[in-house]
């Protein structure tokens, strides 16, 4: 086959406009606080080290983007990988057992699986969709393996980051959408999401304490359930017990009103790069919340031209998936961009306060060395895709 | 069919991204007006930029006071783990642990969020505090006041508290010239309440500095002399007032003992450390106050100084007490030489003559139970009965200082009117309010000036004729009066054997440049007499004060030798039988007895200037060789010393014209 292969040159060049744009942020956002703190005493704490991850990822997303999406479409390495993941996140359970998260490999380095459980996940239901299409809405041989595995790696996952695995099942619901799931099965399947979103959200108090927050702050609605089911107000009284009880719950409605601040004090133009100052007040100002700082600091051109970036990388990715004639390049070209654009529109929404707040960076912009190395490689698989896509 | 979906998916996605965009347009361009001023109002606090204090300089220029800056160490209890906090900041700044403990659980009790740990900290602690590996210690500059001289004016100055709020003497009374108005910045914090960045808001406007008419040399000799005469005759406290007569500047002002301001009162302090004797505690001044007496007499009766006063063989009886002038013993004294032997029977002969309505009138007159209005907010006004309270022997009392109480500052006054010829001037403090010389007050007058004059040639006796011999200087010429007020026991019910020893004196005589009274509070013994104690003191800052003002010589440099006989010292011991609340007695005086002190040869004799005009009364003068010190204006009316009166060599001849 001699097609010749034309790098997506708009695709790539949003990726590194935005990875660089996201050091020069997360410079801006971090600098002054790390500075200050007295463990660091150093404005270079977080950039120096989010410099060494950009380096390695952008080296596995070229090394990716070079590597023929092919070499994928086998069995080891789509079972290879998510069965890595899944011991990951089965070692990591144990390893760290406050969160569940983190994987220390020497000093204050450390990889989260439950991000490198994205391009995994990805990798698997693009060859096991492919490998089906056809059956697709088989029950028996399609439906309840995939949903068996892909359940699997969500529920790992949920366990340490909620976000993610919202972001997951994105995904995976995007890719069975797309191969042409039967609507009653998508229906059932969001009912079962939604359902299991909603157990999750309450057994633990300080999620269903947010989610009240969020939706009903006053506490109207709650009173309604309770005059309703003639409870004699135990329901709030139940939540607002939860609600003291746990930090979090005031810190919630204090994060996403502090970004909300930040966003606003920016206005149209910004205050300028480094002089954002509600930065100083937006809890992870650095992290999962430094949409704000970019808002507070370039104002409307940056929060609206960083929004434009993912619309442009949702435009590429969903093109090459459209252009592709092969079904396993296709559905991996939509894993990746719906695991990067999902993740950063939750992101962003909840900035914006539209969604209650989840703890989920911002893809390539927010400080942490694994989200940004599993965001480079699918979009290193993506490149590669486009290519192919012509 | 995968199309489709893929479509459908496009769709959502980027009705998604709409939503977003429009919640950015929302909140960045809709409310933005609004939650710019919410993260303003969170992220801006306002801090007081304090306004340096004004510096206090002496009328040279000389610093008193300045504001230097210093570093301070503040931190947030209500931030803090309170035992760690005190553990580390009491090892670090060399402060007891207990109290510093304390001091952090009362803050976070009354929820202060802002504690000053230490102030004027030094270089090493601050580098020490630095190399903590904790955030709260808060160093910050301030400026801080600080006092070159120590002790120098310690009483006048005052000083300030930890917030630099001036507390006592001119730091209190001018406290709102010397503060200034702070300013306001506008502090940007972070959520900890770390600042991060300020912009200004108001600047600061500074304090006034003040210039005094305290002279820094002056005031250093009058405070090493009081101290040294306290010491030397075992008072309990003195003070010093030298100020000039004509202005009312007051040059210096001491008190003894003293205290440095640079430090904070302390429970060691000697109490009487930090009162000002000079203003603020008054004592009966006794025979001082026969200055004011005799002015009276000279003014309501027709007394002059050689008229004679029937001195009772020195022994007067009053009702409920009997009064001794033992030491004198004469029958018949001139009024002249009542003032120079300081008597006080001829004093309360004087002063029955002129009577409690004219005696009550004068006292006031001359300022005495009020306070002189210099700013010292503790300045006392003494004690004086109104009229209606005085008993029977109220008059006897007062015309020789006694049931009267007055401050070493009012006697300045009070010979002040004497010395500028007969105008009451209210001492003042502050020459300059920053570069705005402060208004005098008017001066009123208070005896004519032909009695100031008499009085001046009487005080002039009382040094070269009675009791304030040890007043002399080498070149000029004095006049003053001494005072040994005995100090009446309030809990014995008696007049005690310790004094109130006084000097209230001037010179030249005849045409003051400087007035110095001298008290010391608590001497012993004749020794402790103001003639023996406080008479040398008035000399030593005297003479200083003529230096300084570069007064010129009105005598020749060694009189003693050409006109006066070296009086023969004959002691005349005080009478110290059972002094017993009935017959509370004298206020006795110095005793050196005055000697002949005549000129010894006849010199050119006073001219009669009597009715002439001032032109006609300076061309005589010229023609004759003489100097002549002219006051007021129309025909000369009265003259010192009286026509044909022999004049020593170089005296000059005062005259006082009226219309």
């Amino acid at each position: 086959m001699s097609q010749r292969f034309k790098t997506d040159w708009i695709l790539f060049g949003a990726v590194v406009a935005m990875a660089s744009f996201g050091l020069l942020m997360l410079f801006s956002a971090s600098s002054i606080s790390a500075e200050m703190d007295p463990r660091f005493h150093s404005s270079w704490h977080f950039v120096s080290r989010q410099l060494g991850w950009a380096a390695v990822s952008a080296l596995v997303m070229m090394t990716l983007k070079k590597t023929p999406f092919r070499k994928f479409q086998k069995r080891p390495v789509a079972f290879g990988a998510i069965g890595v993941v899944l011991l990951l996140l089965l070692i990591v359970y144990f390893a760290d057992p406050a969160h569940h998260r983190w994987l220390r490999l020497g000093g204050s380095i450390g990889v989260q699986p439950s991000e490198l459980a994205k391009p995994a996940l990805v990798i698997f239901l693009a060859f096991f969709v492919s490998w089906r299409a056809r059956a697709i809405n088989d029950k028996r041989y399609t439906l309840a393996p995939a949903a068996l595995a892909a359940g699997f790696v969500i529920f790992g996952v949920v366990v340490a980051d909620l976000g993610t695995a919202v972001v997951l099942g994105a995904a995976a619901a995007a890719v069975f959408f797309v191969a042409g799931l039967e609507w009653r099965y998508c229906v059932m399947a969001a009912t079962v999401a939604l359902a299991g979103v909603l157990v999750f959200i309450c057994i633990e108090p300080y999620r269903l304490a947010r989610v009240v927050r969020f939706a009903d702050p006053e506490f109207t609605h709650v009173e309604k359930i309770d005059s309703l089911l003639s409870l004699h107000g135990r329901v709030k009284a139940y939540l607002q017990s939860h609600m003291e009880k746990s930090l979090a719950t005031r810190d919630t409605n204090y994060q996403a009103k502090q970004s909300k601040i930040a966003l606003g004090a920016g206005g149209p133009t910004g205050l300028g790069l480094m002089n954002g100052r509600q930065k100083f007040y937006v809890p992870e100002a650095h992290t999962d919340f430094i949409y704000a700082v970019v808002g507070e600091e370039l104002g409307l051109f940056g929060s609206v031209g960083l929004l434009a970036g993912f619309a442009v990388l949702f435009w590429r990715g969903l093109r090459a998936a459209f252009r592709m004639n092969d079904d396993f390049g296709r559905y991996l070209a939509l894993g990746a961009t719906v695991v990067v654009v999902v993740q950063a529109l939750i992101n962003m929404s909840v900035v914006l306060g539209l969604l209650p707040t989840k703890g989920i960076p911002l893809p390539m912009i927010s400080y942490g060395g694994s989200s940004l190395l599993s965001t480079l490689a699918l979009l290193g698989i993506l490149m590669n895709v486009a290519e192919h896509a012509g | 069919m995968v199309d489709r979906r893929l479509a459908w998916l496009a769709g959502i996605g980027f009705i998604w991204i709409a939503a977003i965009l429009c919640g950015l347009i929302r909140l960045q361009v809709v409310r933005h007006a609004e939650l710019a001023r919410m993260a303003q109002a969170r992220q801006e606090t306002a801090r007081e930029i304090a306004a340096p204090r004004g510096a206090i300089f002496d009328r040279t220029g000389q610093p008193l006071a300045l504001s230097v800056p210093g570093k301070s160490v503040y931190i947030n209890p209500l931030k803090v783990d309170i035992d760690a906090a005190s553990d580390l900041l009491s090892r670090v700044f060399h402060l007891d642990r207990a109290e510093l403990r304390a001091r952090m659980s009362q803050a976070r009790e009354r929820h202060r969020g802002d504690l000053p740990v230490k102030r004027r900290i030094t270089d090493e602690e601050q580098q020490l505090a630095a190399r903590q590996p904790v955030g709260y210690i808060d160093v910050r500059e301030e400026k801080q006041r600080h006092y070159p001289n120590g002790t120098l004016a310690a009483h006048l100055l005052g000083s300030v508290d930890f917030a630099e709020n001036g507390n006592a003497g001119i730091e209190k009374a001018l406290d709102r010239e010397l503060r200034g108005a702070p300013g306001k910045s506008m502090v940007l914090q972070d959520v900890q309440g770390r600042p991060i960045d300020s912009r200004l808001a108001a600047e600061a406007k500074p304090g006034e500095p003040l210039t005094l008419t305290i002279d820094e040399r002056l005031q250093y000799v009058a405070e090493r002399e009081i101290a040294a005469a306290v010491e030397a005759h075992g008072a309990a406290s003195g003070s010093v007032v030298a100020m000039d007569p004509n202005t009312g500047e007051v040059l210096a002002m001491a008190s003894y003992p003293t205290y440095d301001p640079n430090l904070p009162p302390g429970p060691d302090d000697n109490p009487a450390a930090r009162m000002d004797h000079a203003a603020s505690v008054p004592f009966e001044p006794g025979s001082v106050f026969k200055v004011i007496t005799l002015s009276a007499a000279l003014e309501t009766t027709n007394l002059q100084p050689e008229s004679s006063i029937d001195c009772h063989g020195g022994v007067l009886r009053l009702p409920g007490r009997v009064i001794h002038d033992s030491h004198l013993g004469n029958g018949r004294l001139q009024m002249q030489e009542v003032l120079w032997k300081s008597s006080n029977v001829g004093a309360i002969e004087i002063g029955l003559r002129v009577g409690q309505e004219n005696m009550y009138e004068y006292v006031r007159r001359f300022g005495f139970g009020q306070r002189t209005g210099i700013p010292l907010p503790a300045e006392s006004p003494g004690r004086f009965r109104r009229l209606e309270r005085w008993g029977k022997t109220s008059l006897a009392s007062v015309s020789f200082g006694q049931e009267i109480s007055v401050t070493t500052l009012q006697l300045a006054q009070a010979a002040s009117a004497v010395a500028n010829g007969g105008l009451l001037v209210r001492p003042r403090l502050i020459l300059k309010k920053g570069s705005q010389a402060a208004p005098a007050g008017k001066p009123a007058r208070i005896l004519k000036p032909e009695t100031a004059i008499t009085m001046r040639r009487m005080m002039e006796g009382v040094v070269t004729n009675g009791t304030g011999s040890k007043a002399r200087l080498a070149g000029y010429s004095v006049g003053g009066k001494t005072g040994s007020a005995q100090i009446y026991d309030y809990a014995a019910r008696c007049y005690t054997h310790t004094y109130n020893g006084s000097f209230m004196g001037f010179a030249p005589s005849m045409n003051p440049a400087v007035v110095v009274v001298v008290t010391l509070n608590g001497t012993h013994g004749e020794a402790g007499f103001g003639g023996q104690a406080a008479a040398p003191v008035f000399k030593a800052v005297v003479s200083e004060a003529l230096r300084i003002l570069d007064v010129p010589k009105d005598l020749p440099e060694e009189p003693a030798k050409v006109f006066l006989a070296k009086a023969a010292v004959t002691d005349a011991p005080p009478v110290d039988s059972g002094y017993r609340q009935a017959n509370i007695l004298d206020d006795r005086d110095d005793d050196d007895a005055p000697g002949a002190a005549q000129p010894a040869t006849p010199g050119p004799k006073a001219p009669n200037f009597r009715g002439m005009t001032q032109r006609a009364v300076l061309s005589e003068a010229f023609s004759k060789g003489l100097v002549v010190l002219t006051e007021g204006s129309g025909l000369a009316s009265a003259q010192d010393p009286p026509p044909g009166a022999p004049l020593r060599e170089g005296e000059r001849i005062s005259v006082v014209f009226t219309r």
